[in-house]
């Protein structure tokens, strides 16, 4: 019965930290889905299951990492594998977008600097995509996004200058 | 440093990653090399272009506080009144004007009213999430340094002495407390070949002399006493030679002092053993203090 109680009340106590943990740090989570996703809409649903992710894996959390850091390490990997699911989706987009490749929108979307270096920058791969948006966007420092991304903060730092040579090249090309 | 090393480090040095050694190499070879000059500059560029495109993502509350309109007209008409009454009023000669008086002035009033008596700077418009913190170093504002800052010389100094820590706790505790006091002979050298082969014996100091150990009663007290060896029954013959030498002994000569020896390995030490000091190696070192008193 001790027990039983002692249990319920740790329960209680990581829901309750769960909960504030979850409601200082869900506007983060979201504007990261959306920032890595590049579409706002399919944020929330993200989010809602990064929420998900996060609850079920609470109560294996060791407290090696920030809680913030786990929890958007837990967004970061949802959103991949998002991504990685719409992998075939944007093929056959980008497939029909290169045969409307001198349509009247596409030029336009072309004409329009924002246009083209959002269109430059879903040309990046996933890795140096990532990295640079967490750094440019979401204002994270080298060494959190090492932290986060479980990879060494010189891999960052050149993950960061291939993402800004390849993104310099793109835009010099639309021009 | 050569140009095609520096990429990756000048795409740190302009996101402000870079301190102490690296950012000050960085920051003298950009301040000589034209061509990493124009890459920092087209860098920054990128970085304000990325800035501006930061798209806006606000999915929680609005960040402007917005009054239903009849708040809104009765908020506005009691402003206008306070502002002009508060604004008309003659001022005391050589006080000083408050901040709220003067944003009142300097704003346009249409912008107080339709704000409702709030005044919203123009930061509040701005995007709410742009958060792209580009730190670069001042380099074309100041000349580059021909020598290191400050904080490199020290974190230099702090490197060598750490270095110089760790090697001295390489060597054997023992062997150092053994040479550092100097109580008998000298400590052989540990050379490679028997550091392997052979053990190294330092006879440390005579038990019977008032030696540390025997100074510290709560550690003797750790060790279990000895059991009671049994005297060898008669029946035993003693070897010829050692019952003349014992009963040669005279009964006034003073009980013999027993040696304690540690044998130690290049790492640890690993017994502890009395022996006769006939049966002790001793140096030549050792033979000749044979006759001094041990030094205390």
């Amino acid at each position: 019965m001790v027990q039983h109680l002692e249990q319920t009340q740790l329960t209680d106590r990581k829901r309750i930290a769960f909960e504030r943990l979850w409601e200082a740090e869900r506007e983060r989570v979201w504007r990261l889905c959306a920032r890595l996703s590049s579409s706002p809409d399919v944020a929330d649903d993200l989010a809602q299951e990064v929420s998900i992710r996060a609850w079920q894996a609470w109560g294996g959390f060791k407290g090696l990492a920030s809680p913030r850091t786990w929890l958007h390490r837990i967004a970061v990997n949802v959103v991949l594998r998002w991504r990685e699911r719409q992998k075939p989706t944007t093929m056959l987009d980008e497939t029909l977008a290169a045969s409307h490749e001198g349509s009247p929108e596409r030029q336009a979307l072309q004409s329009d600097e924002k246009g083209r270096i959002h269109a430059a920058l879903e040309t990046l791969p996933e890795d140096l995509r990532t990295s640079l948006v967490l750094h440019a966007w979401e204002g994270m420092a080298y060494r959190e996004i090492a932290a986060l991304l479980e990879i060494p903060v010189g891999t960052v730092t050149s993950r960061i200058w291939a993402a800004r040579q390849r993104l310099k090249k793109e835009l010099a090309d639309a021009l | 440093m050569r140009c095609e090393l520096m990429g990756p480090r000048l795409s740190a040095w302009v996101d402000g990653e870079l301190s102490g050694v690296s950012g000050w190499l960085v920051r003298r070879h950009v301040a000589s090399c034209a061509v990493c000059a124009a890459e920092v500059e087209s860098l920054r560029a990128l970085n304000r272009k990325l800035s501006a495109i930061n798209p806006v993502l606000t999915p929680l509350a609005p960040t402007r506080f917005v009054r239903p309109p009849l708040v809104l007209g009765l908020g506005a008409a009691t402003a206008l009144a306070g502002i002009t009454v508060f604004v008309l009023l003659p001022r005391p000669s050589g006080a000083p004007q408050s901040d709220f008086k003067r944003v009142a002035l300097a704003s346009p009033l249409p912008e107080l009213v339709r704000n409702g008596g709030v005044f919203l700077s123009p930061a509040s418009n701005a995007n709410p999430v742009s958060v792209f913190h580009s730190n670069p170093s001042p380099i074309f504002s100041e000349p580059a340094e021909t020598v290191p800052p400050r904080s490199v010389i020290e974190k230099r100094r702090t490197r060598r002495l750490v270095h110089r820590v760790r090697r001295e706790e390489r060597q054997p505790e023992v062997v150092r407390v053994a040479t550092a006091r100097k109580r008998v002979g000298r400590v052989r050298p540990l050379s490679a070949s028997r550091r392997v082969a052979e053990p190294v014996k330092v006879a440390l100091a005579d038990r019977s002399v008032a030696g540390p150990l025997e100074s510290r009663p709560e550690r003797d007290s750790f060790i279990p006493p000895r059991p009671a060896i049994a005297p060898p029954p008669a029946a035993v013959a003693m070897a010829p030679s050692l019952r003349a030498r014992r009963e040669s002994k005279p009964e006034d000569e003073a009980p013999r002092r027993v040696r304690a020896v540690l044998v130690i390995t290049p790492t640890r030490y690993e017994n502890v053993v009395l022996v006769q000091p006939g049966a002790m190696e001793i140096d030549e070192d050792d033979k000749e203090r044979e006759g001094e008193p041990p030094s205390p």
